[in-house]
């Protein structure tokens, strides 16, 4: 305990974390109309860890190319210690995720939180919505199994009803005239860096909205 | 940069962030948490209790083959698949498929702009009836939309025909119960938070406000009303999910089809129509003992092979259609094939005159394969024996294919073999012998290990090369024995050693991963179980001392 302390001490001297701590933890006050409800969202980022924890423990395995992209994942399962562990949180998270977010959006359209000063929050919230169905969309390929690739198929091809650009849009999205391993790299390279990243700088701005406005007062 | 909101509300509203909320957050995180570990461990749990083939089924992609029959997107995407069709085929000159896609345009546009419609006074108003309402719809219909998506479908001629509701339950029992644990959940905790949100702000009850609460100054609707209104909906939408899960289980479709005995082909007598057999079965002499007990004992009798299967003649003409017995008889028996085993000579008998090498082709009308392993054979070569010295002793009797047939006895105990295979040659059938009892074996056993990994829901995991299906092996294994070719029967033999060797070391690997599995299924359970428990006492913590301690 004392060496806690001397420690706690000794940071604190530096960078005087003690009046922050007060401000933000130990002393801060809120509403206690703040219920379970309210845990949507920040359950919704708790899974976004987790998915970011599994996906890295998967990564060490997972090999993006069509012939080996299967044996891959069956490796995962079925040969790699807790494998199917991780495989499977990744897949139950990756639900509960959107489940989470769908939920999140509903409350906070229920409430009327969105309004005046917080409707940035509520485009980001949208965009983040927008970025987690794309998310999982793209990881339903990764494993190259038949669902998997004749979901991809069809749903890239949705796109093609667009007058005019539908075509250009479809292939754009596939790298190619059909689904292939080059559709595998640009989705795997978008399930793994791109979105991700993109969804960290919404969240980022998301949490730091919230900070700043604070929680709404409801009406 | 954080907010005080001791500005905003009254001392009495606010409770400490250390303890009191941090409890809430890490409770909701420690449930959370506890939820993913009981989803990743249920199919495992639901394997350890019996109830297999939830788990996916999942191929290897096959880009060359073409759309699997059924295929439905992830739930997640259901609605906007389902909204995606519900579009008329064409609509003002453009296809109904061009219109949902871009529709969505706007529906995503609206979405986005819908806070800078709420400014003002409207942003400082209660949401209205009319709006609540409109949120519930608008997520209903998105439910709705997410199960019509999903819901089974067969293509007829009139078009789509949706299967039943108790199909739909029985293919994804998954999918509705999980549906209806989120709305419950989602519903009881904004219920919770309504609540409390008239208890802390408005005293309880929807009491009037003070002013200092209520900065527009517009008195809030009683809540209470609002708050049975849902209740009432969610009681309504229960009592469905209910009443349609019962009713699906009640009553499972009556399967249509054949009882087991009918299938096999003995309880409904096939050869009542069957005018050879009726005939000759009650003849005097050796024709009614030829049925009674040489033919009716035969693989042929139960594979529905009757008289006119092999000696040919009319088995369908009726007596009633003739004017005497003699020209039903001689009407029935000549509408034979010529190079048929038996030729009808008189009006008496049939003779035998088939011989040798003509029996192969004889019995190859129907056993093709077998036919030229044989005549490949060093028993064809010579003409003897014949298909019906092995198999039928010489009588109708033709047995089901067995290795018992080859008979290894010595000549003197009456072997069928010995007459021809001496001391040497004898040794040489004993070992084909041995080695066609160790493949039937292995086939066996391939096939209940393979039953296993399908049950266990891995019937594709890496097996398609190894796996086999029984009844072609088992002909492969007969074919192939007929050469009596000890290199290609060893050839053959080790293909299928191979085969289960692979088979069964994907099933030991497989009951290795069940058996870790449910091993750790178990100690997830149990950390399931104390992530609530620590919870359940963080929330008792809470509720019983820091909320009194708080409380007005």
């Amino acid at each position: 305990m004392r060496v806690i302390r001397y420690i706690y001490g000794w940071i604190d001297e530096r960078f005087d974390v003690t009046p922050e701590l007060e401000k933000n933890v130990t002393k801060k006050w809120v509403p206690r109309t703040l219920s379970w409800a309210g845990c949507f969202g920040g359950l919704a980022f708790f899974t976004f860890l987790v998915q970011v924890f599994t996906g890295m423990l998967l990564l060490m395995y997972y090999k993006p190319h069509p012939d080996a992209a299967w044996d891959s994942v069956t490796f995962i399962k079925s040969n790699v210690t807790m494998g199917w562990l991780v495989q499977r949180i990744h897949a139950v998270a990756a639900n509960l995720m959107i489940t989470l977010v769908l939920m999140h959006m509903a409350r906070i359209a229920y409430y009327k939180i969105y309004r005046t000063p917080r409707e940035l929050h509520w485009v980001s919230g949208v965009f983040l919505l927008l970025l987690t169905t794309m998310m999982a969309f793209t990881g339903y390929l990764l494993p190259w199994t038949q669902l998997s690739y004749w979901g991809a198929k069809v749903g890239t091809e949705i796109p093609s009803a667009v007058p005019y650009f539908g075509q250009d849009i479809v292939e754009w999205v596939r790298r190619g005239k059909a689904i292939s391993g080059e559709t595998l790299g640009f989705f795997f390279s978008l399930h793994i860096w791109i979105l991700p990243a993109i969804m960290s700088s919404f969240m980022g701005l998301h949490f730091v909205m919230i900070r700043r406005t604070g929680i709404s007062k409801p009406l | 940069m954080g907010v005080d909101y001791r500005e905003q509300y009254e001392p009495d509203q606010l409770e400490p962030f250390w303890p009191n909320e941090i409890i809430k957050m890490t409770v909701s995180v420690l449930i959370c948490l506890a939820i993913i570990m009981f989803l990743v461990t249920l199919p495992v749990l639901l394997d350890m209790l019996g109830l297999h083939g939830l788990a996916h089924e999942e191929q290897p992609a096959n880009p060359h083959g073409s759309t699997p029959v059924g295929i439905k997107p992830e739930w997640y995407f259901l609605a906007v698949y389902q909204y995606l069709r519900v579009w008329p085929t064409t609509l003002l000159g453009l296809s109904g498929k061009t219109w949902g896609v871009l529709s969505q345009g706007p529906v995503i546009i609206v979405i986005v702009l819908l806070p800078f419609w709420y400014r003002g006074l409207r942003a400082r108003t209660r949401p209205t009836w009319f709006y609540r309402i409109a949120v519930t719809l608008v997520a209903a219909l998105a439910i709705v939309f997410t199960f019509w998506g999903g819901w089974p479908e067969t293509m007829t001629a009139e078009g789509e025909r949706l299967a039943p509701i108790s199909e739909y339950f029985a293919h994804h029992p998954m999918f509705f119960i999980f549906t209806g644990i989120a709305i419950l959940v989602f519903y009881v905790l904004v219920a919770h938070e309504r609540r409390a949100i008239r208890k802390v702000l408005y005293r309880e009850n929807g009491g009037a406000p003070t002013p200092s609460q209520d900065p527009s100054g517009t008195a809030p609707k009683p809540l209470s009303g609002a708050m049975k209104h849902h209740g009432l909906w969610l009681l309504v939408g229960l009592t469905a999910i209910v009443v349609q899960t019962t009713r699906a289980n009640a009553s499972p479709p009556a399967e249509p089809g054949a009882t087991p005995e009918q299938a096999e082909g003995y309880g409904e007598d096939p050869y009542a129509r069957n005018n050879c057999v009726q005939c000759h079965m009650n003849l005097s002499g050796r024709s009614s003992e030829i049925v009674e007990l040489e033919w009716k004992h035969s693989v042929h009798f139960a594979a529905n092979v009757g008289c006119d299967g092999c000696h040919g003649g009319n088995a369908m003409l009726r007596r009633d259609q003739f004017e005497s017995d003699d020209a039903f008889k001689r009407a029935a028996h000549l509408e034979r094939q010529t190079d048929f085993l038996v030729t009808y000579l008189n009006d008496r008998e049939f003779v035998s005159e088939t011989r040798g090498r003509a029996v192969s082709y004889f019995c190859g009308k129907c056993h093709a394969d077998i036919k030229e392993k044989h005549l490949g054979s060093p028993h064809g070569d010579f003409g003897d024996p014949t298909c019906l010295y092995c198999h039928g002793q010489g009588s109708h009797k033709i047995t089901q294919p067995s290795p018992d047939i080859i008979d290894t006895r010595s000549r003197s105990e009456g072997g069928r073999c010995s007459p021809c295979h001496r001391a040497a040659t004898m040794e040489s059938v004993k070992r084909i012998k041995d080695i066609l009892i160790k493949t039937e074996e292995q086939v066996d056993l391939s096939t209940e290990l393979s039953t296993d990994l399908s049950e266990w829901g891995y019937r594709n995991l890496s097996l398609e090369q190894a796996q086999h299906n029984a009844a072609e092996v088992n002909s492969r294994l007969r074919q192939v024995f007929h050469s009596f070719n000890m290199r290609e029967i060893n050839n053959f033999a080790t293909e299928i050693r191979d085969g289960v060797d692979r088979i069964q070391a994907t099933h030991e690997l497989i009951e290795r991963l069940r058996r870790q599995q449910r091993e750790q299924t178990v100690v997830g359970l149990a950390a399931v179980a104390l992530l609530l428990i620590f919870s359940g006492l963080l929330v008792y913590y809470k509720s019983s001392f820091l909320d009194r301690e708080h409380g007005s």
